[in-house]
C-alpha cells in the first residue's frame, strides 16, 4: 500500500468521522422521499459511503498480504 | 390449548434445540482448548460477520435502544459510531489474529499479559473483565425473564423463565463451546433481523395504510411535542455534538475489545476474512440499526402519541398490544436472538479468561507443569457449571448493587482496556507501567463520574475515563522503559510479517547461515 493511499485513507476517515460524530447534528433537516429527515438519512447513508471506501482500501491492502500464510 | 401456553411451548422447543445443538459438538471441542474456545480458529466468514454482529446487540438494545430512541429522538444512532466496529475490526483485529496465530493467544488476557510482559496486570485484566461480565451476562437473562412473563401474562412466571434461560444458555456454551456459539449467533442474526423486518412490516401496513411511513412522520410532524424526536438535539436537547461524540465513544468505540468481540478475531478462518468484515460488518450494524431507528422514532410515536410513561417497555407494548400472538412470540424470539447471543458469547469469554488465564496459567504453566489440552477444556467446562450458579443466584434475588450499579459499569470496564491494547499493537513505547497506570486510573475515573460527581462539560464518564487512561498511559510510556525483546517479538515482528514477510526471509537466511557455518556440512 502506498504512502499516498495512507495518507489519503487516514484523511478521509478524519473527515468521515468528524463529520458523522460532529457536524450531523448541525445539518438542515428537511424531509426527503416524503418521510425521512436528512439527518436521519445522512447517518443511514454516510456509513454506506465508508463501507466502499474500506472495502477499497482493504481490497488492496490485503491483495499484497501474499506473505501472512497460515494453515488452518 | 391457549395462546399464552403455546407460546411456552414455543419457547421449551426453542430451548430444547439450544440445548441439542450445543451438545451435537460435544466430543469434537472437547480434544483442546482452541477447538473448544475458538472453534480450531476456522470460523468461516458469513459465521464471523453473523456472531460478531450479533454479539454486540444485547437483549437491552432490542429493548432499550428503540425506548432510547422514543425519549431522545434521531441522536441516539450516534450510538454506532458511524459503524467504526467494522474499521476498528480490521485496524486491530488483522494484528490480533497474527498474534494468536504466531503464539497461539485466546483471550484479550493472553495478549496484555505478553505484550507488557507483567503477570500482575494479566490477572488484573482478566478479574476486572471476569467479575463484570457477570452482572452485564445477568442483565441480558432478566430482560429475557420479565419478557417471557409479561408476554404470557405470567402463565410462565419471571423465576422459572429466568432459571430455563441461565440453565439453557450455559449448557449450551457447555456443550459445543464456541463452534455452537457462532453457528447458533448465525441463526439468531437472521431471526433478529427477520423479526425486525416482520415487526416493522406489520405495524406500518396495520396502522398507517393510507401512506406507510409517510403518512407515520405526518402525523409526528404535525404533533409539536413529537416533532423534535426527528432532528438533532431532540426533544430532551440530549444530542448537541457533546452529547453526540459522547454516546459514539462510550456506546461504539470500545466495543471491539470487550472480551467476547475481542475473542472473535482470533477465531477468524483467514485474512480474506477481515477485506469482508471491513465493509460487510457496518452494513449489518446498519441494517438491524434501521429497523430500530424505525420502531424508536417513527413507529411507536405515531402509534402510541408522545403520553408512555414506562418507554422501556414500548417494544413489549407494540408486539402484545398492537400486534397478533404470533408476532407477540416472534418479538419474544428476537430478545432471545439478542440476549442469548451475547450472553453466551460473554459467558465463553469469562470461562476462557477464568479456566486458561487464571486457573491453568498460574497452577500449572507458572510453576513448569505441563497441562493436558483435554483437561482445560474440562476445568472451562466446570468454571461455566459454577459461573451459572453465582448468576442464577443473582437473576432469582437481582440484588440493587449488581442490577443498578455493576451493570452500569460494565461496560466502560471493558472499555478501559482500549488504550493498552491499541498502543501495545503499534507503539513500541508503549510500557507496562503505563498500562497499569491508564487502566486502573481509567476504572477510577469511571466509578467516581458514575456514582460521586457529575461528569463535566456535557461529556460522559467514559469519555473522561478513556482520555485520563491514554494521556497517563502516553505520560508514563515517555519516563519508563519497555524491554526490546518483548517489542521485537510483538511490535518489530508482527510488522516485518504485515509489511514485507521480512520475518520468514530472515528465518530462512538465519537457517541457511547457520548451515553454512556448520564444519561438518558438505554443501
Amino acid at each position: 500500500m502506498s504512502r499516498t493511499n495512507k495518507v489519503l485513507f487516514i484523511i478521509f476517515n478524519s473527515v468521515y468521522f468528524f463529520f458523522n460524530w460532529i457536524l450531523i447534528p448541525y445539518m438542515p433537516n428537511p424531509l426527503i422521499f416524503g418521510w425521512m429527515p436528512l439527518q436521519m438519512f445522512l447517518m443511514f447513508s454516510t456509513p454506506l459511503i465508508a463501507a466502499f471506501v474500506w472495502w477499497l482500501y482493504y481490497h488492496h491492502f490485503f491483495k499484497a498480504q501474499t506473505n501472512v500464510k497460515y494453515q488452518q | 390449548m391457549g395462546v399464552d401456553q403455546l407460546i411456552v411451548v414455543g419457547i421449551l422447543l426453542y430451548s430444547g434445540v439450544l440445548v441439542y445443538h450445543g451438545f451435537r459438538s460435544f466430543k469434537e471441542t472437547s480434544k483442546s482448548s482452541e477447538s473448544f474456545f475458538t472453534a480450531d480458529r476456522g470460523v468461516n466468514p458469513f459465521v464471523l460477520l453473523a456472531t460478531t454482529a450479533i454479539s454486540v446487540f444485547s437483549a437491552l438494545a432490542f429493548y432499550g435502544a428503540p425506548a432510547a430512541l422514543y425519549r431522545d429522538g434521531i441522536g441516539f444512532f450516534a450510538n454506532t459510531g458511524g459503524m467504526v466496529a467494522g474499521l476498528l475490526f480490521v485496524v486491530i483485529g488483522y494484528r490480533i489474529w497474527i498474534l494468536g496465530k504466531e503464539y497461539g493467544f485466546l483471550t484479550p488476557v493472553d495478549y496484555l499479559r505478553s505484550r507488557y510482559d507483567s503477570e500482575g496486570y494479566g490477572l488484573l485484566v482478566a478479574i476486572v473483565l471476569i467479575l463484570f461480565i457477570l452482572p452485564y451476562v445477568a442483565m441480558q437473562l432478566i430482560a429475557i425473564g420479565d419478557a417471557v412473563s409479561v408476554t404470557t401474562h405470567g402463565f410462565m412466571s419471571y423465576l422459572p423463565a429466568v432459571a430455563l434461560a441461565t440453565i439453557v444458555v450455559s449448557l449450551h456454551i457447555i456443550g459445543g463451546g464456541m463452534k455452537s456459539v457462532a453457528w447458533m449467533d448465525a441463526f439468531h442474526f437472521v431471526l433478529g433481523i427477520g423479526t425486525l423486518i416482520v415487526l416493522v412490516t406489520y405495524l406500518t401496513l396495520t396502522y398507517f395504510p393510507n401512506g406507510g411511513l409517510a403518512e407515520a412522520v405526518n402525523i409526528i410532524m404535525d404533533d409539536p411535542e413529537l416533532a423534535p424526536l426527528l432532528s438533532h438535539p431532540g426533544p430532551n436537547g440530549t444530542f448537541n455534538w457533546q452529547g453526540s461524540l459522547s454516546t459514539v465513544l462510550t456506546a461504539a468505540v470500545a466495543t471491539v475489545v470487550w472480551p467476547h468481540i475481542f475473542m472473535r478475531m482470533y477465531v477468524t478462518a483467514n485474512k480474506e476474512t477481515f477485506k469482508m468484515m471491513s465493509w460487510a460488518l457496518p452494513i449489518s450494524y446498519l441494517f438491524v440499526y434501521f429497523f430500530i431507528v424505525i420502531i424508536g422514532t417513527i413507529l411507536a410515536p405515531a402509534i402510541l402519541g408522545s403520553g408512555v410513561t414506562n418507554t422501556d417497555s414500548i417494544v413489549s407494548i407494540l408486539s402484545t398490544d398492537y400486534a397478533p400472538p404470533i408476532i407477540s412470540f416472534l418479538s419474544l424470539l428476537c430478545l432471545f436472538a439478542f440476549g442469548v447471543s451475547t450472553a453466551d458469547s460473554l459467558l465463553l469469554s469469562a470461562s476462557a479468561m477464568g479456566s486458561r488465564d487464571i486457573f491453568v496459567h498460574h497452577a500449572f504453566e507458572l510453576k513448569g507443569k505441563s497441562v493436558d489440552p483435554q483437561r482445560v477444556v474440562t476445568f472451562g467446562r466446570i468454571l461455566l457449571v459454577i459461573l451459572m450458579v453465582l448468576i442464577l443466584i443473582i437473576v432469582a434475588s437481582r440484588p440493587a448493587y449488581i442490577v443498578d450499579y455493576a451493570y452500569s459499569l460494565s461496560s466502560p470496564f471493558f472499555a478501559q482496556i482500549l488504550p493498552a491494547t491499541v498502543f501495545g499493537l503499534f507503539w513500541k513505547r508503549g510500557t507496562k507501567e503505563a498500562a497499569y497506570t491508564g487502566t486502573i486510573l481509567g476504572l477510577i475515573v469511571t466509578t467516581v463520574f458514575t456514582f460521586f460527581i457529575p461528569a463535566p462539560l456535557g461529556f460522559s464518564a467514559l469519555v473522561w475515563a478513556l482520555l485520563a487512561n491514554t494521556v497517563s498511559y502516553v505520560a508514563v510510556s515517555y519516563v519508563t522503559k519497555a524491554p526490546a525483546h518483548v517489542i521485537d517479538r510483538y511490535i518489530t515482528r508482527i510488522d516485518s510479517i504485515i509489511y514485507s514477510g521480512t520475518a520468514v526471509n530472515n528465518s530462512v537466511d538465519h537457517a541457511l547461515s547457520s548451515l553454512n557455518e556448520r564444519k561438518d556440512f558438505k554443501g
